[in-house]
């Protein structure tokens, strides 16, 4: 019987986090890497536009802005909804790829887009409000895009569900919060540094403003965003299976579903 | 699989042939101590600057301030030096998550240890927020940092009471169920069963009102179908899972 369904404390949900991410770094990478790899494909486009200096292409730059700011959302809900599908499989002890994680959520992509924006807007008023609401609002809704991938919900529906779910759990939504920020901000920082120091030493003083410079930078902005993106949306999906077992006896459930299909298949094969 | 073997295991022989079997400590557990760390180093750094200030209105403001940078690093540096000195291997973080560092063949760290380790804690941190260290024990199947390698030491959880196997649970007085044996036939039950009774039994209290009445409903049913109990004979789901927890672990023969 799978014994990995139980309450963990706040420590093994992070220990597991990185434990996921290692023993399918793979399937992570390649979930994160894909959407993003396309959006990496139009910012640099869009890099090359705004140099330009025809009216026409200034236009068709304005227009690209706006086209590169939809890829980059559509990306980040899909690998954010497929990652979470993802970490949801192996959870329950269940195989899963690229292909499936993808596939599973292929007619939802809209409304994970929606959610994303919605939370986005949301958290803004919430941190121009003083800061202290967008907080408030970044921890009652921890685990709305889980909630929404895998349970199929829609923008009202997951933030109500993850509201209830973090009901005295925002402690440990903060420390997750905190661990993933700590991580992504540190690695992305880290490689900025480095890039930057590579930067003045070929390139010279104003490296910033040169086109090489500034396709480095979004190719290592991607890469950085693609090995570190998952660990927050593995971290979240597993907060929020724990947090189903905790309130609602999730793995009790599942002990008694695993329990009875074995049943069922012994007496078919009997 | 049981969790130290999913979260990772490290066994070491001893002379006299007993395998010590302990748990690695990861990179989330570890990060929430050091985070703890950090902060208490945040608020005696803090203190010390309070208390220079002080002073640097009435001595020389260049020799507080060299002084309060050898204070810092000595904070810095001698605290997790200390305390992993003379706690056994924890900090106050690690205490609290209940980890400690022992050395690889599971004996204590000795100081020098503990020096050589957090000596390299500032190559561990490069470039920022430990970075490198976390690289390294991303890689290193003991997840050990820089400082851990170069030290010989591991950080492992500390097995406390939580880890037991067995679990209490202790029925409601009044619905417990006081016969060892009931009228059903509970061989047609199966390990699996009890260990599902068990852990709603042991988890019952910690559930939400609704998802407790709905799991034992569920679970007794379950049970009453595979006994063939009519509901209006055992009408209580609870009182009937605690009777046959309690009928199975009378019952129960163990194999070796």
């Amino acid at each position: 019987m799978n014994t990995q369904v139980r309450p963990l404390s706040l420590g093994e949900i992070l220990d597991r986090t990185f434990q996921f991410y290692r023993k399918e770094f793979v399937l992570f990478v390649g979930i994160s890497a894909i959407p993003q790899a396309v959006a990496l494909v139009l910012r640099v486009g869009l890099k090359g536009l705004q140099r330009s200096n025809s009216t026409g292409m200034a236009l068709t730059a304005i227009v690209g802005v706006f086209v590169v700011l939809i890829a980059s959302l559509l990306a980040t809900a899909f690998s954010q909804a497929a990652t979470s599908v993802a970490v949801s499989e192996m959870y329950l002890g269940r195989k899963t790829s690229i292909g499936q994680a993808f596939e599973s959520i292929r007619g939802r992509i809209g409304t994970m887009a929606g959610i994303l924006v919605g939370l986005g807007v949301f958290y803004f008023i919430g941190f121009i409000l003083l800061i202290i609401p967008g907080i408030y609002m970044m921890l009652i809704w921890a685990l709305a895009i889980p909630a929404a991938a895998i349970e199929d919900l829609g923008f009202a529906e997951c933030r109500d569900r993850s509201k209830t779910l973090t009901e005295g759990a925002k402690g440990r939504m903060f420390v997750i919060y905190v661990l993933v920020v700590t991580i992504t901000y540190g690695v992305l920082i880290g490689m900025g540094m480095i890039l930057g120091a590579v930067g003045i030493t070929t390139l010279g003083r104003g490296f910033q403003l040169s086109f090489v410079y500034q396709v480095a930078e979004e190719v290592i902005t991607f890469i950085g965003t693609t090995l570190v993106g998952p660990l927050g949306m593995i971290a979240f999906t597993i907060a929020y299976y724990d947090q189903r077992v905790r309130k609602e006896g999730f793995d009790i459930q599942y002990m008694m579903q695993a329990s009875q299909q074995a049943a069922a298949g012994s007496g078919a094969n009997s | 699989m049981n969790m130290a073997q999913e979260i990772g295991t490290f066994s070491i022989d001893t002379p006299e042939q007993v395998a010590l079997e302990f748990d690695l400590a990861g990179i989330g557990s570890r990060f929430m101590a050091v985070l703890i760390d950090h902060l208490l180093q945040g608020v005696i750094i803090f203190v010390l600057a309070l208390v220079a200030l002080a002073f640097a209105v009435t001595f020389s403001p260049v020799w507080t301030v060299a002084l309060l940078l050898l204070l810092i690093f000595v904070v810095e540096w001698g605290y997790f030096t200390a305390f992993e000195t003379y706690w056994n291997g924890q900090t106050p973080g690690k205490r609290f998550i209940k980890l400690r560092v022992i050395k690889n063949n599971g004996r204590a760290i000795t100081v020098f240890e503990a020096m050589t380790r957090n000596f390299i804690r500032i190559i561990d941190y490069l470039p920022v927020a430990y970075a490198v260290g976390i690289v390294v024990m991303f890689i290193d199947s003991r997840n050990r940092r820089l400082g851990d390698l170069a030290a010989g030491t591991l950080v492992v959880h500390e097995r406390g009471e939580e880890n037991a196997e067995l679990k209490l649970s202790i029925a409601q007085p009044g619905t417990a169920a006081e016969p060892s044996t009931v009228a059903y036939d509970i061989r047609k039950l199966s390990a699996n069963d009890l260990e599902i009774i068990e852990t709603f039994l042991s988890r019952r209290y910690d559930l939400e009102g609704y998802a407790r009445n709905v799991t034992a409903e569920r679970l007794a049913d379950m049970m009453r179908a595979k006994l063939g109990i009519d509901r209006a004979a055992e009408p209580n789901d609870e009182t009937l899972l605690e009777k046959l927890a309690k009928a199975l672990r009378d019952n129960a023969s163990f194999h070796l």
